[in-house]
Formats: structure tokens, C-alpha cells, sequence
């Protein structure tokens, strides 16, 4: 702890150094380049056109900042630069931070780039950005993007994620919104081929998935289960691979924490007494070892090891992704729909939160060209720009289909780093509309994949509202009101966290222990937490109503 | 008038000492003012001197955590049996093998003992986990089949097993490693004793009881003080690896606390104000024992 803090220590008063000196030379000529010059139509200081292409008259560059991406390669490789520079006049400069800790630098050094892409720094970091005018808010800028600005007047939902506690707008988003990615946490799988080799059907209510798990274990070393089988794998307490669709099956809601938002009331699930109900049946799973203790002790990696592991170890888990595409036979794993408890109510599955990443692309103050670079960001919003920056190269991931629609490709080959998606690194702008009816993807077809099972199975397990917390900017509360809230949850969720676990694994009965939890949560300061994530949630709908 | 000429008298000697004194200036001293962000709501942007003066909330608010008193026990009771049952064993190790006579049983008992230091915390961690892994670890089926237990072992998870896997792991990665200073103390032992003693027909045991255990008496209480000056400052990547939701009542320590509520959330000041609490309670407990190392005969450190 010593060294960790006094290295921190050191390290920001370095970046205190540095930037104290800087502050000083700041000034608030910010919106200097937005005002048309008296050169006709000709902006930024007489360089950039109003509209059409090129985008400036004579070749610029422009500093372009992003975060790397461990899957990404060499991002300096990609085709995409090269195009827009043709294209635009625009030359793509850029620079890679490869961890967030430069990016954090670069923030409290002041040592911009033109352009920030996804650069990783901490909210914190960004708002304070804001907060000193280094980042150009981009409402003047939008008369020159009618793509971005048509998005955010027809999508006021996700424009109140993007804006800033001023109720103003500082970036041009990632927007891709694809249903079956946003609307569906985890898929439920079934081991299908120990299930055929036991003659087993699929199970569909929490009884028969005992009886089945509990096959699995009795059979395990004969077959293809083996011996060390792990019946139903969980990753305790985790968003993803966690016991939550568990809780889900009985009814209760958990989006991956025990807090939800209805009707935008901040609501806890942690002291909902429905919750007993669940756990007790983990807890008779654990009794009977069809969850096994790793449960508790595994990190991530040994999540995805013991998931992903050739042949299977696991009998039953969740996943994002389509393990059945992982696995060479494809036979192994089968999706199954969340199952149903004796209690009667209706099943439920999680969904995450749509949304987008509203500052991927941010233009700072001392970006000689906004109006240039408000206009690449308008070309990039172009569907086939978009399906590049999102998808590859035209050609490798997509192609345009006949009847002007684009074909989604799966290469089977080992792609070149200059055809590679920026993804979510960068922006790009493709809508539910793109999705349903644009772009041809094959996988909904497919049995097994995570299109086909969120249409044909998990769509209707949906909770009819949407419960989850919904992403907001920080700075809507104050230094000492967010940092009580920090403190308050981090023990009340480790709280939680630590007696349920006890609870689970045997160590504690929960009827008799229930109230006492409660009323220990409360001690806490369960209500205060709870006003403190409300008026959060109030200050949050207000914006962009002034 | 004196002093000067003292100084130019050995000015080579001050040259040799220069670098060593920038260093401590430059990196020790220079960088101290940053401890002002203890005391205000620190922002990169505004910087070290524009930052908002909050006075002592950051300490007030640590205090009155609901489980300030858990993260003291814990790390107390942690650093405490680290240093009660950690710190007889390197001198007890030294003391055996300054009395073996085979020359080559010492050196491979030396090196064996030792090699465990180099191994990083994340790997020893990691190998607890794996040895110790409930259903397919090593000892979990070792016990199993010889049946001193049966169905997997819990000694992860178990709360009450954390501060002893803790601290035993720790004395056998560094037992050999803190016994080097009691070995190179004890070779300035004078030869002349043991002799006289052999005379007086001593044993071995008696040899290290009256002799060399007195000798090296001034480098343990040096190295005692020094570990108490460090008693809050419990290792934060060992517990932090070693952590998981069951065992969160005893593993949970200050720095570990520090780590995920102060720093990952980008809340500097909090975490420097901790760090100086530490520090503050750390130079209390050294000056009190140097003080009752002194009132006890034994040279202090300073």
C-alpha cells in the first residue's frame, strides 16, 4: 500500500506540476473558428468548405487521439485514415494511448489532441475537462452535421445520455443500436449433447434443471461428462455469468446489482423479500454440489476458462456470446429460456441498458478547424462509412447486397489489420432502422446464434418496462454528495454481497437471519443511498427540459 | 570559520555524498507539498494550489466509515501476527544455521530457504489458489484420500482461515530472506568467544543462547523498530489477490479499501488523506517503541 500510494502520489503531483503551470495560459477564445469568416463561405479561418467535398480547400492534419484495444492491432494500419484523407483533405494524425492511465495524463496535462476518439480517461477526467472549457460544446456545431442532429432531435431518450449537467452537448456519440446486442445480458446454455447421451429433455422449470444438473453430477467420468464435472457454473455476484438470472426465473429483477429504477423511482431489490425465495434454492444447488465452491473464489479469467474450455467441464451456464460458434462440433451447448419456479410468476431475463458512448469523438479548444472536424464527423455518420468504422472494410465484412440493402460477411480467413472495425473506439451511426431493415445478417436464421435466440426464445422473457439504471454524465451531484454515495456503496454492497454468499454456501439461514439483514442495511444507510441515487435520477430527467 | 575549512578540508567526500542528497531532495522532499491535497477536494485541472481547501473532511469521513473499525482490526490484527510469529523465525533460522558445522548442508539449506523470496506476490498468490482449490486442489485431494476430510476444502473461502494463510505464507516466502542480516551479523560475532566457551565445555545450544543471540541483540531491536513504524501498512497486493466474497470480513484492509473506493473511483484527495493517516499512526507507534527500546539498554535508531 505504501509504495502503490506514494507512487500515485507522486506521479499526480507531477501531473499537478505540469498542469498548474498550463492553467495560466488558458483563455476562452473557444468558438473563434465556429463564426464564418469574410471570406465567403469559407470557415475556420477561410480553409473549410460549408459543404461538399473536399472538406477543406487545401490539405490540413489534424491530431486524432484514441485508446488501443488489446483485439484491435495496429490502428494506425487501418484503410479507414487513408479514405478519409482522400476523400476529405483531412490527414489523420494519429495517437495512441495505450492505457488509461496516459489517457488520465494527457487529461491533467492538458496536452490535447484535435480529436478525441474513445481515449479511456475517467468520467472524471472528461467533466473536468468540460468544466474548464477544453472541450468545444458542439450545439453551434450541429448546423453543419444534420446527420447527428437529426439523430438527437428524433432520439430524445438517448440525447438525455449524451448531455452534460449544463444541458449542453460535448460529442458526437458511438450509436449503434442493435437490438439483439442492447436487449439481451446474458443467454442461458444447456450442455445439449449430455443431456441426448442421458436421454434428457430440455429442462424448462427449476425442478427438472435440478434433476438434470443432478444427473450430470451422478454420471460423471461415463460418457463425454467428465469427471470433474461442474454441474452449473457461476460466477458469484458477477454482471455477467452470475446467479442473477437465477433471481430472474423466480420473478425478481436484478440487472446485475440489486438496485433497479421503475417508473424513475431508484427501487431496492436487495431487502425485497421475493428474493428469499431464489436463494434458497441456490443454496439447495450448493447443499447438493451442483454449484461448486470456485464459485466464490474464481476472478474472470477462470470464468472464461472453465466456460469456454474444450471439451466442456460445465453443465449449465450463462454467457454473452454464442458458444455453440466456439465449440468445433457446434452440438455442445444449446440456449434455453429462463426457467420457471413453483411460485408461479412469470420468468424473467435481463436486459442491459440501450444506449450509446456519447463522446467518442470530442473536438478540443485548440483544434484550429471545429467546422472540419464536425464535418468529418458527419461523413462518418454516413451508413457505409458507419458500417466500416463499425463492421471492416466493404468487401470483408459486408458487401452491398442487390437490392440496396448490405449483406453482413463472416471472412474465414485471417484479416489484415488495415480491414479491421474501429467498433466502439471510434463513432459511427447505425439505428434500430439499419438493423431491422438494412442489414442482411444471416445469423438470425441460424439455430444457436445469439440473433436467433434472442428472437426465438428470449424476446418475450423481457421485463415489460425497462429497469435498468439508466447511464448518466457525472456532476450532477456535488463533490461531497457523490462521494458519500461512493462510500455508502461500497459497503452496503459488500454487505449484500458477503451475507448472501454466506447464505448460499450453508453458512447461515436465512429466515431466521432475514430481518437482522435488513435492518442492518439500514443502519448502513440504505435510505440514504437510496435519496442520494434518486436525486441523482430526478437532477438526470430534468436535463434538456430548461 | 572552522566548519568551513572542515568542509574543504574533505570536499572529495562531499562531492561522493552530493548525488545521494539531490536525490533525497529532489524526490523525498520536493515532492512533500503534495500532501496538501489531503486537505482539499484535489482536481487535476485546477491543480495542487487551485484546488478547493476542504480542511480535515477527507480524514473525518474515513473515520466515520462504517467499517473504520473492521479496516483497523483487520489490518492490526494482520500486521500483528505478521510480526509476533514472523519475526522470531528468520533469527531462529539464523541462529541454527550459524551453529551447523557442514559448510555445504548450510549453504543448500540457505539457498532452498531463501528461493521463495523471488517468486511475485501474484504467483504465490496463485499457487495458494491452486494447491488450495476446494474440489481439485492438491490438498483438497490429499486429505480426501486419506480421508481426513471429506467433500472439497474450504479453507479459501473460510474467513478464519484468511489471516493464517496470510501471514504463514508470507513467513515461508520470506523467512529466508530476513535471516541474510542475522547471518552477516553474526559472522562479526569474535571467534574468541565461541572458543573460551568451548573451553568452559558449552553446547551449541548454549553457545547461541549466551553468545551470539546477545550479540546480534542491537540488529534485532533496529529491525523491530522498523517494523512497527510499518504496522498499518499492510501489503495491498497480497490481500488484495487473496480476497473474494466470502472471506470480505477479515481480508478487507485499509489499503485494499483505499484501492477500490479511493483510487479506482478517481478520488485522489481521499486516498492521499489515508495514506497520511497511515503514515502519521506508523511515525507514533516507531517513536514509541524506540523510545521503550532505549528506556530498556537497547540502542534506538536515533
Amino acid at each position: 500500500m505504501k509504495s502503490r500510494v506514494s507512487k500515485f502520489l507522486s506521479c499526480i503531483m507531477s501531473i499537478a506540476l505540469i498542469g498548474g503551470t498550463l492553467i495560466a495560459c488558458s483563455d476562452a477564445k473557444q468558438n473563434e473558428g465556429v463564426m464564418p469568416s469574410s471570406e465567403g463561405n469559407l470557415l475556420d479561418g477561410g480553409i473549410t468548405n460549408a459543404t461538399g467535398f473536399p472538406i477543406t480547400k487545401e490539405p490540413i492534419t489534424l491530431t486524432v487521439g484514441i485508446a488501443n484495444g488489446a483485439h484491435m492491432g495496429d490502428v494506425t494500419q487501418y484503410n479507414l485514415w487513408k479514405k478519409i484523407e482522400e476523400k476529405t483533405n483531412i490527414k489523420i494524425n494519429l495517437k495512441v494511448y495505450s492505457d488509461a492511465e496516459k489517457a488520465n495524463l494527457m487529461f491533467s496535462s492538458r496536452d490535447y489532441p484535435d480529436i478525441g476518439l474513445r481515449m479511456d480517461a475517467s468520467d472524471q477526467a472528461m467533466s473536468d475537462a468540460i468544466d474548464a472549457g477544453d472541450i468545444v460544446g458542439i450545439d453551434n456545431l450541429l448546423q453543419y452535421t444534420p446527420s447527428w442532429k437529426k439523430f438527437f432531435d428524433t432520439n430524445p431518450e438517448l440525447k438525455k445520455q449524451a448531455l452534460m449537467p449544463d444541458g449542453k452537448l460535448y460529442g458526437f456519440p458511438y450509436a449503434v443500436l442493435n437490438e439483439t446486442s442492447y436487449n439481451l445480458r446474458d443467454q442461458w446454455f444447456i450442455n445439449k449433447k449430455w443431456l441426448d447421451e442421458l436421454g434428457l429433455q430440455i429442462p424448462t422449470t427449476t425442478d427438472e434443471f435440478k434433476n438434470v444438473l443432478m444427473a450430470f453430477k451422478n454420471n460423471a467420468g461415463k460418457g463425454s461428462i467428465p469427471k470433474n464435472v461442474i454441474p452449473y457454473y457461476i460466477l458469484y455476484g458477477n454482471n455477467i455469468g452470475g446467479q442473477f438470472d437465477i433471481y430472474g426465473a423466480f420473478g425478481v429483477y436484478t440487472p446485475g446489482s440489486y438496485f433497479i429504477v421503475e417508473d424513475g423511482k431508484y427501487k431496492s431489490q436487495a431487502t425485497n423479500p421475493d428474493l428469499k425465495e431464489p436463494i434458497k434454492y441456490l443454496a439447495d444447488l450448493y447443499k447438493n454440489g451442483l454449484i461448486v465452491p470456485e464459485a466464490f473464489t474464481d476472478d474472470w479469467g477462470r470464468y472464461t476458462a472453465a466456460i469456454s474450455s474444450i471439451p466442456p467441464l460445465v453443465g449449465s451456464m450463462t454467457s454473452f456470446g454464442d458458444q455453440g460458434q466456439n465449440v468445433s462440433d457446434g452440438k455442445w451447448w444449446t440456449p434455453i429460456a429462463p426457467l420457471k419456479s413453483p411460485n408461479g410468476k412469470n420468468p424473467l431475463i435481463r436486459r442491459q441498458t440501450k444506449s450509446i458512448w456519447p463522446r467518442n469523438y470530442v473536438i478540443f479548444k485548440n483544434n484550429k478547424y471545429p467546422v472540419a472536424s464536425a464535418r468529418l464527423a458527419e461523413l462518418l455518420a454516413d451508413p457505409e462509412w458507419s458500417l466500416t468504422e463499425n463492421f471492416g472494410s466493404e468487401g470483408v465484412w459486408w458487401k452491398n447486397s442487390s437490392d440496396g440493402k448490405y449483406e453482413l460477411l463472416s471472412p474465414t480467413t485471417e484479416v489484415a489489420d488495415a480491414d479491421k472495425a474501429l467498433g466502439n473506439y471510434g463513432i459511427a451511426l447505425l439505428d434500430e432502422d439499419m438493423f431491422n431493415n438494412k442489414i442482411v445478417n444471416d445469423n438470425f436464421k441460424k439455430e444457436g446464434t445469439r440473433e436467433w435466440a434472442y428472437e426465438n426464445i428470449y424476446k418475450k422473457y423481457l421485463p415489460e418496462k425497462n429497469l435498468n439504471y439508466p447511464p448518466m454524465p457525472s456532476g450532477l451531484l456535488s463533490d461531497e454528495e457523490k462521494q458519500r454515495m461512493t462510500d455508502l456503496s461500497k459497503s452496503l454492497n459488500d454487505y449484500i454481497k458477503t451475507t448472501i454468499a454466506n447464505w448460499i454456501s450453508g453458512k447461515g439461514d436465512i429466515d431466521a437471519e432475514w430481518d437482522a439483514y435488513v435492518k442492518k442495511l439500514k443502519d448502513l444507510g440504505l435510505d440514504e443511498y437510496m435519496q442520494l441515487n434518486q436525486k441523482q435520477l430526478d437532477a438526470a430527467s430534468k436535463l434538456g427540459h430548461e | 570559520m572552522i566548519t568551513i575549512n572542515r568542509v574543504k578540508q574533505n570536499i572529495g567526500l562531499y562531492f561522493l555524498v552530493l548525488p545521494a542528497l539531490i536525490y533525497v531532495i529532489m524526490f523525498d522532499y520536493v515532492p512533500l507539498y503534495g500532501v496538501l491535497i489531503a486537505f482539499e477536494n484535489f482536481k487535476p485541472i485546477k491543480g495542487i494550489w487551485g484546488s478547493d481547501w476542504v480542511g480535515l473532511y477527507h480524514f473525518a469521513r474515513f473515520v466515520h466509515l462504517d467499517v473504520f473499525w473492521v479496516l483497523i482490526k483487520n489490518t492490526l490484527s494482520l500486521s500483528l501476527y505478521s510480526l509476533i510469529a514472523g519475526f522470531p523465525i528468520p533469527i531462529i533460522l539464523a541462529l541454527a544455521l550459524n551453529s551447523v558445522t557442514s559448510k555445504k548442508f548450510k549453504k543448500v539449506v540457505q539457498t532452498v530457504t531463501y528461493a521463495p523470496h523471488f517468486i511475485s506476490t501474484v504467483i504465490l498468490v496463485g499457487m495458494l489458489n491452486v494447491f488450495l482449490s476446494p474440489r481439485l486442489g492438491v490438498v483438497s485431494q490429499l486429505l480426501n484420500s486419506i480421508g481426513l476430510t471429506k467433500g472439497p476444502l474450504m479453507t479459501l473461502t473460510n474467513p478464519d482461515a484468511f489471516s493464517h494463510l496470510y501471514v504463514w505464507s508470507g513467513i515461508w516466502q520470506g523467512m529466508g530472506w530476513g535471516s541474510i542480516i542475522y547471518l552477516a551479523a553474526l559472522s562479526g560475532v569474535d571467534p574468541s568467544l565461541h572458543e573460551a566457551a568451548k573451553v568452559d565445555g558449552a553446547t551449541k545450544f548454549q553457545q547461541a543462547w549466551y553468545i551470539d543471540l546477545p550479540s546480534i541483540m542491537p540488529t534485532i531491536v533496529t529491525l523491530l523498530i522498523l517494523s512497527c513504524g510499518n504496522i498499518l501498512g499492510v501489503g495491498f497486493e497480497k490481500a488484495f489477490l487473496m480476497q473474494n466474497s466470502l472471506n470480505l470480513s477479515t481480508s478487507e484492509v485499509i489499503s485494499t479499501y483505499v484501492y477500490k473506493s479511493g483510487l479506482l473511483q478517481s478520488q485522489f484527495s481521499f486516498s492521499a488523506a489515508v495514506g497520511l493517516f497511515n503514515s502519521v499512526i506508523n511515525l507514533v507507534l516507531l517513536l514509541t517503541v524506540n523510545k521503550l527500546a532505549k528506556k530498556l539498554g537497547q540502542n534506538g535508531i536515533f
